[in-house]
């Protein structure tokens, strides 16, 4: 950071903590003293500091789920960014990909997503939805909640730890559920000081508050009162973290001659760029440890497809009903139910392949809405008529459940 | 009978080609007649490009007319392509402007294109009439001349170039294929496009199915035999309808249900866009087509696109957004668009203007809302032919007749519609099949296209003319003495459009206009709030280019200099969107 003595700007030097810069209380009895900003010199002459940096754009800004739009970092349009529009032309592309896992600063690992309680429910209910949604559907929510317990298990982080910020749109995690239909889990992966929930967070009263974001929403009316206490208590525990962890990553403040004004002292110093964000090399292995532990796990909850009685029975004369009992042997739905509504990725497929019958009921080709999982099954029957012995067969699955084929002797 | 004239879709049988032919280039406005004729008004008497304005081009053909308008005027239109489609068809772009007049890309500037809907063909043809009628008339009109000095169109007449060679040339019903072509599993059973409509009487056009059943609930009407109408409640019928011509092809128990495409194009645009489960069409992602992408970028690329105007049939409507009720159009920007699309009513007779969530329906993510709303474009589109023109009042809806059956037994002698003919259906045994064709009631009849591209041309040139069009109105320069000068300068805005809409401004989406002073050092530079009070406000950083938020339509910004030197000064206004202009002091 770059300060600048001034009498006109906003900051002054933190008692407590020297070196720590904070907004003046003149209310307090604070004198400001200083200006504050990311060092840097007015390259344009506009009056404007480091207004227009290389780069910029953010690609976990650019999905196109509630985009911010006209913010500078979001880019001009949702997936202008080749690489976020790489990631979203592949989910596009491949059903086979039936859960997304997003290591980043969204979160629905340790504060799962919540339905909101009768939102958009009359409309859900005669099949229309009018507006974009805000939140999981009721059915989805309960797998969701889910895997955030086992996450929270197998890696040993809490509820407290979700990270105490307020994410911007425009992420890759809730798109890939609200706009692609997808299993989607965020994991933070570690809770950098800096935006930890403060300690009065400990009980999560704005969980309540049914919202997808309601981890950072709640975090973010915790960090509210936590600054009329102290305007400064996040980077109090930055700094106190950085002291004991990495204490070059705080820079003591040093004087400098600087062209644009060449008749105050400037000093630069503080916290450098992404301080806190990563975690010390001595708890690294056991962080990664949890993620893979979590996400061998998790890959085993894939749905899966399986054939798991088909018979025929004779009703006489040729004439045969075919009932196959098409069951979900995986834990997971066979997909979301925001898929359902959405249409993709595309449902389980069941085929009925006659050999020279003629199928007087039911139709050859069925698509089958999500089948939840633990074993829970579907039966499905069809009429086929055709002399002698023969054979049919039945298959079903789904790009991202696995197929299944039984055939059945007509005799 | 149809008859296919190579490169385009006929409506008369009499095939004129697209000829060349030189002229000598005018040499006043309005002199010349054509041999052995007076030259009627409203219509170049001799032009350079002949062009049959009653037919509706191929993607190739549209490409080649736009070839030789360059090849004929150089200097007023080039010819080149933003992008290209799916099956990878040029989006062919036509950019009109008088060159010898400055930079196209440096001029206010209009978008133009159509055809998004495959079926709503004739966009393409009236944004090349208008390209056409620019090159052809500027020589004749001075209007027209002064246009083209201060403005640029950028034409693209099909943005959707796959779909419309579908619609010309593949069977199809007025209202298909709406979709472009990459490939889609509509029905979601793993295969794509496999269970098309299919012609079943093999006249190239998807006309209706019937089928005599005492059952049905149809009857035949006794004004016309050809159309069908719901028998009373309490009355016995003749005929089942069966949908569009087509059957089972993949054996799934339905008809036409994967048919080639599908998707909404008109879906497909970043703002606003919603999922499938909102909005049906949209397409996996926004942008995800090429043809979208293609436009976006053009226009990111070109922030001197100050004006739009995207084609659609039909109904005879001036669309402004926005395409859903939670969205809005800022109030000052609205009353621009009022302006506009009032006189474009006088303009249009039988169009009503009119905004799309609320006259017509929702639309997430449509074109117009992200010209206007994401880039802060007053941007219109107009859903052209009505049925209105038929007889030139609103048609009264009679249960026995309709209008278009009325007019296309009177005017058109029964040519637009396919009588009812039996076939042998392959799943539902003897049938009929008859309807309208294609090119009929979205499609204009073609002795009245002409007439319909000229309205819409002349509704888009008053929307271009009315572009920002910024000028440096007075430079005076008083002495201070001791060697400086106070430059005072009142730059206008002498159109009715703002030079950035209330959108653009509240999200910064253009640069601010920019005014700035060279001819001596400049000691400070200040805005002027009150011309008649003399009150300023001091931009301290950079003094020599004042920055101004925007400047009204109809509207002034006054800024004062000091700056050593006596003169003689230049300044200049530079607006994205409302050009550049330059005056030097006395």
């Amino acid at each position: 950071m770059m300060r600048i003595e001034d009498p006109t700007g906003e900051y002054t030097e933190d008692e407590d903590d020297p070196g720590l810069m904070r907004i003046a209380t003149p209310a307090r009895g604070d004198r400001p003293a200083w200006r504050l900003m990311v060092e840097g010199r007015d390259d344009d002459g506009d009056g404007r500091f480091n207004e227009d940096p290389k780069g910029g754009v953010d690609i976990g800004m650019n999905f196109p789920r509630q985009y911010p739009w006209f913010e500078s970092a979001a880019g001009d349009y949702p997936l202008s960014a080749p690489e976020a529009r790489a990631v979203a032309q592949l989910l596009a592309d491949r059903d086979e990909i039936g859960m997304v896992v997003v290591f980043g600063t969204r979160d629905n690992l340790l504060t799962p997503w919540k339905p909101k309680p009768g939102s958009g429910e009359s409309d859900i209910e005669v099949g229309r939805i009018s507006e974009p949604l805000e939140s999981v559907l009721d059915d989805d929510a309960e797998w969701f909640s889910e895997i955030a317990r086992r996450y929270r298990e197998t890696t040993g982080r809490s509820e407290s730890d979700t990270l105490g910020i307020r994410p911007a749109g425009g992420d890759p995690l809730s798109w890939a559920y609200f706009q692609m239909g997808r299993w989607a889990f965020g994991s933070s992966v570690w809770t950098p000081p800096a935006l930890a929930r403060p300690d009065s967070a400990g009980s999560p009263e704005g969980d309540a508050e049914a919202e997808p974001d309601s981890a950072a929403k709640s975090g973010a009316s915790d960090a509210r009162k936590d600054l009329q206490a102290d305007p400064v208590a996040a980077e109090r525990r930055l700094l106190r973290w950085i002291r004991a962890n990495r204490p070059e990553d705080f820079v003591d403040w040093e004087s400098v001659n600087h062209p644009d004004f060449t008749d105050r002292r400037v000093e630069v110093g503080g916290f450098r760029p992404f301080a806190g964000w990563t975690p010390p090399a001595a708890i690294r292995d056991s962080i990664v440890r949890g993620e893979v532990d979590f996400l061998l796990e998790v890959a085993t909850l894939l749905p899966r497809v399986e054939i798991v009685e088909a018979t025929a029975e004779s009703l006489g004369d040729g004439t045969w009903r075919i009932s196959a009992r098409i069951a979900n042997t995986g834990f997971l739905p066979t997909r979301t139910e925001l898929a359902d509504r959405l249409g993709r990725p595309r449902p389980v497929r069941v085929d009925l392949e006659t050999s020279g019958q003629q199928l007087a009921g039911g139709r050859a080709v069925r698509l089958l809405e999500a089948i939840p999982g633990s074993g829970s099954a579907q039966e499905l029957t069809w009429i086929v008529v055709g002399r002698g012995n023969g054979r049919v067969a039945v298959s079903a699955g789904s790009a991202s459940a696995g197929r299944d084929r039984k055939e059945i002797e007509l005799r | 009978m149809t008859h296919r004239i190579p490169g385009s879709f006929a409506l008369a049988s009499i095939a004129i080609g697209v000829l060349f032919v030189a002229t000598p280039p005018a040499t006043a406005f309005g002199q010349q007649s054509p041999p052995g004729a007076l030259a009627g008004i409203g219509a170049p008497p001799d032009p350079k490009v002949s062009v049959s304005w009653d037919r509706y081009f191929d993607h190739e053909t549209l490409g080649e007319i736009g070839r030789r308008l360059e090849e004929a005027w150089p200097d007023r239109c080039r010819f080149s392509s933003i992008g290209r489609s799916v099956e990878g068809r040029e989006l062919w772009l036509l950019t009109v402007t008088d060159y010898g007049s400055g930079e196209a890309d440096a001029k206010p500037a209009m978008w133009i294109d159509g055809n998004i809907h495959a079926n709503e063909i004739q966009g393409s043809e009236i944004a090349l009439y208008t390209a056409w009628y620019l090159c052809e008339m500027a020589d004749r009109v001075e209007w027209i001349a002064e246009l083209l000095k201060y403005r640029t169109f950028y034409i693209v007449p099909t943005i959707n170039p796959d779909g419309r060679d579908n619609f010309l040339f593949e069977p199809n019903s007025p209202h298909s294929p709406r979709s472009g072509l990459a490939p889609r599993d509509d029905d979601g059973d793993g295969l794509f496009d496999e269970d098309d409509f299919d012609d079943l009487n093999g006249d190239g056009h998807i006309t209706m199915m019937r089928r005599r059943s005492s059952n049905g609930r149809w009857i035949t009407s006794p004004e016309d035999p050809r159309i069908m109408v719901r028998a009373h409640a309490d009355q016995p019928g003749e005929w089942e309808l069966l949908g569009s011509e087509g059957f089972d092809n993949d054996g799934d128990g339905r008809v036409n249900e994967d048919r080639r495409g599908y998707y909404d194009p008109n879906r497909n645009w970043p703002w606003r866009w919603a999922p499938a489960y909102v909005q049906s069409g949209s397409d996996a992602y926004p942008t995800s087509l090429p043809e979208t992408r293609a436009v976006v970028e053009f226009v990111l690329a070109h922030p001197n696109i100050a004006a739009a105007q995207t084609y659609h049939n039909n109904g005879g409507m001036i669309l402004r957004g926005p395409g859903t009720e939670s969205d809005t159009v800022r109030a000052s920007d609205l009353r621009v668009m009022d302006e506009i699309g009032e006189r474009g009513e006088m303009i249009l007779p039988g169009y009503r203007y009119i905004s799309i969530w609320k006259d017509l329906y929702t639309t997430w993510g449509n074109e117009l809302d992200w010209f206007y709303a994401g880039r802060g474009i007053i941007t219109f589109s107009n859903e052209l032919w009505t049925s209105f023109n038929f007889f030139r009042e609103t048609p009264e809806s009679d249960r026995w007749d309709r209008a278009d059956y009325r007019f296309d037994r009177y005017l058109l002698f029964g040519e637009a519609v396919v009588p009812w003919t039996q076939v042998d259906h392959p799943q539902y045994g003897p049938i009929e099949v008859g309807g309208v064709k294609r090119q009929y009631t979205r499609a204009i009849p073609g002795f009245l296209l002409r007439e319909e591209a000229h309205r819409n041309m002349a509704f888009t040139l008053y929307q271009a003319g009315q572009m920002p069009l910024a000028r440096v109105d007075s430079v005076a320069v008083k002495s201070l003495g001791g060697g400086v000068s106070e430059v005072r300068a009142l730059i206008s805005n002498q159109r009715l459009t703002p030079t950035r809409t209330e959108q653009d401004v509240v999200h910064g989406i253009s640069p601010p206009d920019r005014i700035r002073i060279e001819g001596g050092r400049v000691l400070a530079g200040f805005r002027i709030e009150n011309p008649l009070l003399g009150t300023a406000v001091e931009q301290e950083h950079r003094p020599e280019r004042i920055e101004v938020e925007r400047i009204d339509g109809m509207g002034t910004v006054a800024v004062k200099w000091l700056v050593r030197g006596s003169g003689p000064f230049t300044v200049t206004v530079e607006s994205a969107k409302g050009g550049t202009h330059s005056m030097r002091s006395p």
